[in-house]
Order: structure tokens, then sequence, then C-alpha cells
């Protein structure tokens, strides 16, 4: 199977939109954290094709952009963890996984 | 293999099912949410909100990517397996991580430890009893008792 670079990058784009929906229009902070690994996937796949289309162009390296894939992914776990001891933090305070209730963070 | 990309492919699969995806559902678990306890999704006026940004940004997005000469010269070469010729082991892990401990050594470390504050943030925020951040003197115990 080949792939071009305008439907990577589409495919990229129509992710990234769907977290975008995601992120604004859910409530439930499992969603929300969900949607934002939708979105750092997306640019994940932007990168891995940029990265192979220009591997022999770079001066940094064939796989520099596969690389800065995985530090995405590294940047991804480390979110994920954090925000879901957050959650649970949540939770554990007022009983909601509400993304309204956190207003009341404001004191 | 499609993007030659093999071991960030299979990298993708062990964090995203294996670590991701499990962390997820134990915290599922842990919170074990009722129907009645998850929150009330938006009415129509802030879905059509959102599908509308969403939108605008794909639409811009896929304005930029049509219009770009770079893109279209990049696309005119050709499909990403023959373009440009590169060895048949890149993406391979022996060069992946060649490239990754000899050029980007420095990016690793950063990420490494990012992922060591990662686990103590979590670790420590998810605490349940967590130790009194002072040592109370006897004074303060004293009052500590009278104000309770």
């Amino acid at each position: 199977m080949m792939f071009s670079l305008p439907v990577l990058l589409y495919l990229s784009a129509l992710l990234f939109s769907i977290g975008i929906y995601g992120v604004l229009a859910r409530r439930n902070i499992l969603v929300v954290l969900m949607s934002l690994e939708l979105m750092l996937n997306a640019v994940n796949i932007a990168l891995v094709g940029f990265g192979r289309v220009h591997a022999l162009s770079t001066t940094s390296g064939e796989h520099s952009g596969q690389i800065f894939t995985l530090m995405v992914l590294a940047v991804a776990a480390a979110e994920a963890a954090i925000g879901l001891s957050l959650l649970l933090l949540i939770w554990r305070k007022w009983k909601t996984i509400d993304l309204r209730e956190l207003c009341r963070l404001s004191g | 293999m499609l993007l030659d990309a093999t071991f960030l492919g299979f990298m993708q699969l062990l964090v995203y099912a294996g670590a991701i995806m499990v962390l997820y559902l134990f915290v599922i678990m842990l919170i074990n949410p009722r129907d009645d306890s998850l929150p009330e999704e938006g009415g129509f006026t802030e879905k059509t909100f959102a599908v509308g940004v969403a939108l605008l940004v794909f639409s811009l997005l896929a304005f930029g990517i049509s219009n770009s000469e770079t893109v279209s010269t990049l696309a005119e070469a050709g499909t990403i397996p023959d373009l440009p010729e590169v060895a048949q082991t890149h993406g391979a892990i022996e060069a992946f991580g060649y490239e990754l401990f000899h050029k980007h050594l420095l990016v690793f470390e950063v990420a490494s430890i990012l992922i060591l504050v990662g686990i103590i943030g979590a670790v420590h925020i998810a605490m349940k009893n967590k130790p009194a951040p002072v040592e109370l003197g006897a004074n303060d115990e004293e009052r500590l008792v009278n104000d309770v």
C-alpha cells in the first residue's frame, strides 16, 4: 500500500479536527483527555510523513521526524498520567467527572 | 513497511495499547462511575459551536495543504515508500536507535527526566494519605486539638 503526502496530511487534519470537537463539546473529563491524545496522534502522523519525505534532505539525521514523534509519545504518556491522577483527585473530592464543576476551583 | 517507521509503529502500539489504554481502564475501574454520575452533555448550541470550530480548523488546514507548493512538489515526485530512496533498514530498530543515541542523546535524556517527573507527580497527586508537610510543635498540636 502506498501513501502520498497529501493523503497523510488530510488524515492528520481530520483527526485533529475530531479531537478539537471532542475537547470543545464533551463535558466528561475522561473523554476530553482521550480527545487530547487524538490531537497529539494527529500531529504524529504528519510528523512521520514529513520526516519520511525529508529523510535525505535534512542535516539533523534521517530519522529526526521519527525521533520527534517518539518525544511527542513521551509527552503524551506523561500528560495522560498527570491528567488521570488529577481526575482521580477531583473524583475523590467532589464525586464528579464533569468539567463544568471545575469552575469551583476559582475559589 | 508502510511509512518506513517499523520501530515507531511498535512503540505506538506498546505505549497506547499497553500503557495508556490500561491507565484509562484502571482509572475508570477506580472511580467506577454509574450512569447518573456521568455529566450531562451539552445541548444543541454547544455542539454546533464545537462542530463549527472543528470544521473551521479542518478547512483552514485543508486549504493550507492543498495550496502548499512544497506539498504539491513532494506529491508529484511519488508516493511515500519510493520517495526519497533510503536504505532498506530505515526506521528499523538498529538504525533508529543508532541515530537516537548519537545525534539526539540530549533530547532522549530530557524526555526521560520528563517522564520521571510525570511519574512522581502523578503518584504524589493521587496519593491518598499524604504525610503532613511540616512537623507540628507541641503548641501547634494543642491549638489544633482546641480548634477541633
